[in-house]
């Protein structure tokens, strides 16, 4: 089953900033490309939304690196597996 | 600022002494300010950022953040701002010291003074600018408050060595 893409609702600090985080999740393999939205800022804190495409991710490689940079996963928010990415409409 | 203004009182101090124990007397007392900042910058830093990084685990309910790349980050901002405080505190404090080690044989404590108050005005320029608030006022205030510190010690000596 290959993943391509996923949405998922995390919780990150302010430091790093949201760039940190994409540099580190698109470095891994299979990521074609990572779109940060900023949805929510609090004081201590921001909640992103993040979106990875990509052929064959691997969730278990990215859930490790947002953990690492000091993100938390609140949700995943939508999954596409298959050949190929049908967009809501 | 504070690394220069201690040496000139250092070597206010030790005026009466000869020109070599006078430049040891300056740069022992740099180098030492120079390292107890550095440590205590480090240490007050260290304090303050961890303090940070529990206010931001604390929001991030339950997330430990030990280990991940905001601790590196935030411990690599802990060494970078004490050694700066460290290396800014040495560099001030030799200022005084220049024109010992330049071998002028007349008026050296008075230029020594001369060089810190000027040096510290331009803290004051600067602090002004950064703040918004009027340089000249800024910089002569800051002039002001290295000539009484001088101007403390000089007194002090006098009356110690006339005593």
């Amino acid at each position: 089953m290959q993943l391509r893409r996923l949405l998922v609702d995390v919780l990150i600090p302010h430091e790093p900033d949201i760039f940190v985080f994409a540099e580190g999740l698109c470095k891994l393999d299979k990521v074609d490309g990572v779109t940060i939205h900023v949805a929510e800022v609090d004081d201590k804190t921001k909640t992103v939304e993040i979106t990875i495409e990509g052929e064959d991710l691997s969730f278990d490689a990215i859930s490790q690196t947002i953990e690492d940079i000091g993100g938390s996963i609140h949700s995943i928010d939508e999954v596409a597996v298959g050949s190929r990415i049908i967009l809501r409409k | 600022m504070d690394g220069s203004l201690s040496t000139v009182g250092i070597i206010i101090g030790a005026s009466s002494a000869s020109i070599p124990i006078i430049i040891a007397a300056g740069i022992g007392g740099t180098l030492a300010n120079g390292i107890s900042n550095t440590l205590s910058a480090f240490s007050a830093e260290r304090t303050d950022k961890y303090q940070e990084l529990r206010k931001v685990e604390d929001a991030m309910v339950d997330k430990e953040l030990k280990g991940s790349l905001v601790e590196r980050w935030m411990h690599k901002r802990t060494v970078v701002a004490g050694t700066v405080d460290g290396f800014a505190t040495v560099i001030g404090g030799l200022l005084p010291i220049m024109p010992y080690l330049a071998g002028m044989k007349t008026h050296t404590m008075f230029v020594s003074i001369g060089m810190v108050i000027v040096s510290v005005s331009f803290v004051g320029i600067y602090l002004g600018k950064i703040s918004r608030r009027n340089i000249l006022i800024s910089a002569m205030k800051m002039a002001v408050y290295a000539a009484i510190v001088a101007g403390i010690v000089y007194l002090t000596q006098s009356m110690i060595v006339s005593s």
